[in-house]
């Protein structure tokens, strides 16, 4: 396992020049994502940060090939997104995983049963997913809950028990919305520390999308700065501070200020742009 | 799930009521009230049902309390089943293809109001007497609302939660059996058990009206016979098993469909 997962990658998600629309009930399009371009690349902590409604969801639903784009290319590992889905014959490729901010668990399946669910859908055979299952849920410190059920969980480690389940299915590609926002402050922070970890133990590329700067800070080597209706990414910025990070380290203060300050002059250009959740 | 020690509590109420009330009867039955023949208590057909034998009828066609009990059980449940899948066929049609659905849920929605009761004669005429009249009005009686509550249980299965298993590698079909009926299952097996009144009335019904054993058709004996003894057994016996299949589908829901989908 640790040596599958030392072995070097060079693994790519780029989206080029994206642009979504969707249908606003009657003829009017409303335009959801214009021109934006990003790139990942293998080991790389990402995160998106802009208000919420300017299209994050949207971004990462086509990264991840749920949704196609109306503009612009999704590659994975320099292929288009269309043919490796069409080529293998899945909804999305199984290199990209996904973590909502919902959890999404399935609440009729235990922890260990949730966690084994991608790999119950290739076929895995059955020994392999136990010992996959139980390594993993060991990994990420839920072993003695393997037989709970959703319900019996809090809010932290039913969003660990869903990253596990991501983890299981060997993605190399995480892409995260907002996953810890409906937890409590001290949680949340906890599963920061959490995810660190995970990034790094388990060698994973994450794009991060939140509404929370200082999350955004804490968290990730880059941070795009999107806008609004049309959602666009408008800056790339790299967080250049060495971890475990701490909110107080004056060049935190200072990158934050500047994420503030940019966003700010985005609302003066931008009526509907919101700062509500900032 | 457990509710631990009020468990009990509301069981021991429930005897205790069910005593009361019992005992009320007996003892009006003591004090000489002018309504006894015709509201015989308790221990006037529980004697008269002794000295029979437990056999309700004339002559050959006596029948046994147990096996009138099973007949009714027996067409309740393989009509609620039978009932129970095709609906969730039916359902799963209808919200799999909109063409599926403008044509046939018309169809199902006139259907639905009409009381399963209705169709007894029918029924008589096309099966004859025999269990197969019985189940088919059962199945009416359940199918059409069955139906409607799976393709509006359909609808509320959350997107995130099939971009969640699309994204894990789940294909077409194994949304439909790993995610959607799933999820669903529990909201429709509620109101399987809403429907369950419906249908027990429906056989009881078919069975003082056209089939000569089950449950209703003791109570028909009793009018026939002018016995009134076996029109309350017959009534005493409707009401305790309604209560224990109804029990048994609760259970069946606790045990098979617990997971409460609104919780999550």
């Amino acid at each position: 396992m640790r040596a599958q997962d030392k072995k070097t990658k060079q693994g790519s998600l780029e989206g080029n020049s994206i642009g979504f629309s969707r249908e606003d009930g009657g003829q009017h399009l409303l335009e959801i994502i214009r021109d934006t371009s990003l790139a990942l690349h293998n080991g790389e902590f990402k995160t998106i940060i802009g208000p919420s409604g300017c299209g994050k969801t949207t971004l990462l639903s086509i990264l991840s090939g749920l949704l196609r784009p109306d503009r612009g290319t999704v590659l994975l590992n320099g292929i288009e997104m269309g043919e490796i889905t069409k080529r293998v014959g899945l909804p999305t490729p199984s290199d990209v995983g996904v973590v909502f901010q919902d959890y999404g668990l399935f609440p009729w399946r235990t922890v260990e049963k949730n966690v084994a669910f991608g790999l119950e859908m290739v076929k895995t055979p059955k020994n392999i997913i136990e010992k996959k299952v139980s390594d993993i849920l060991a990994r990420v410190g839920l072993t003695e809950f393997s037989k709970h059920y959703p319900h019996q969980l809090s809010g932290g480690m039913k969003q660990r028990t869903s990253i596990a389940r991501v983890l299981a299915t060997d993605a190399e590609f995480l892409l995260m919305d907002e996953p810890f926002s409906a937890l409590d402050f001290q949680t949340r922070y906890f599963m920061q520390e959490f995810l660190l970890e995970i990034w790094k133990k388990f060698d994973k590329t994450i794009i991060y999308v939140t509404h929370h700067m200082d999350e955004a800070i804490m968290l990730s080597d880059t941070i795009y700065l999107m806008t609004a209706r049309p959602g666009k990414i408008i800056e790339e910025m790299k967080i250049d501070l060495p971890r475990p990070r701490s909110i107080i380290d004056p060049k935190f203060v200072e990158y934050r200020n500047h994420i503030a300050l940019h966003l700010e002059r985005e609302v003066k250009n931008n009526s509907v742009f919101c700062l509500e959740h900032l | 799930m457990k509710r631990g020690p009020s468990n009990y509590t509301g069981a021991i109420c429930a005897m205790i009521s069910i005593a009361v009330l019992v005992g009320i009867w007996e003892l009006s039955g003591k004090v000489g009230w002018k309504y006894l023949q015709i509201f015989p208590p308790p221990s006037h057909f529980l004697a008269d049902l002794a000295d029979n034998g437990f056999r309700i009828g004339l002559g050959s066609q006596a029948a046994g309390i147990p096996s009138s009990i099973l007949s009714s059980f027996f067409r309740v449940f393989v009509g609620l089943g039978i009932g129970f899948i095709s609906a969730l066929c039916a359902g799963t049609a209808i919200s799999i293809s909109i063409w599926v659905k403008r044509f046939v849920m018309p169809i199902v929605e006139l259907l639905a109001p009409i009381a399963p009761i209705a169709w007894i004669p029918l029924a008589l005429v096309i099966f004859g007497i025999g269990n197969q009249t019985a189940i088919f009005i059962v199945f009416m009686g359940v199918f059409f609302m069955l139906t409607i509550a799976t393709v509006k249980a359909i609808e509320t299965v959350p997107e995130y939660l099939i971009n969640i298993a699309k994204t894990l590698g789940a294909r077409k079909w194994q949304i439909w059996t790993q995610v959607i009926f799933p999820y669903i299952l529990p909201q429709v097996f509620t109101i399987l058990r809403l429907n369950f009144i419906a249908a027990w009335m429906a056989v009881l019904a078919a069975e003082m009206t056209g089939l000569r054993d089950g449950l209703g058709a003791i109570i028909m004996n009793g009018r026939n016979l002018f016995d009134n003894n076996l029109i309350l057994l017959g009534m005493c016996l409707i009401g305790i098993s309604g209560f224990i299949i109804d029990a048994l589908l609760k259970y069946i829901q606790k045990k098979f469909f617990w997971w409460d989908v609104q919780r999550m």
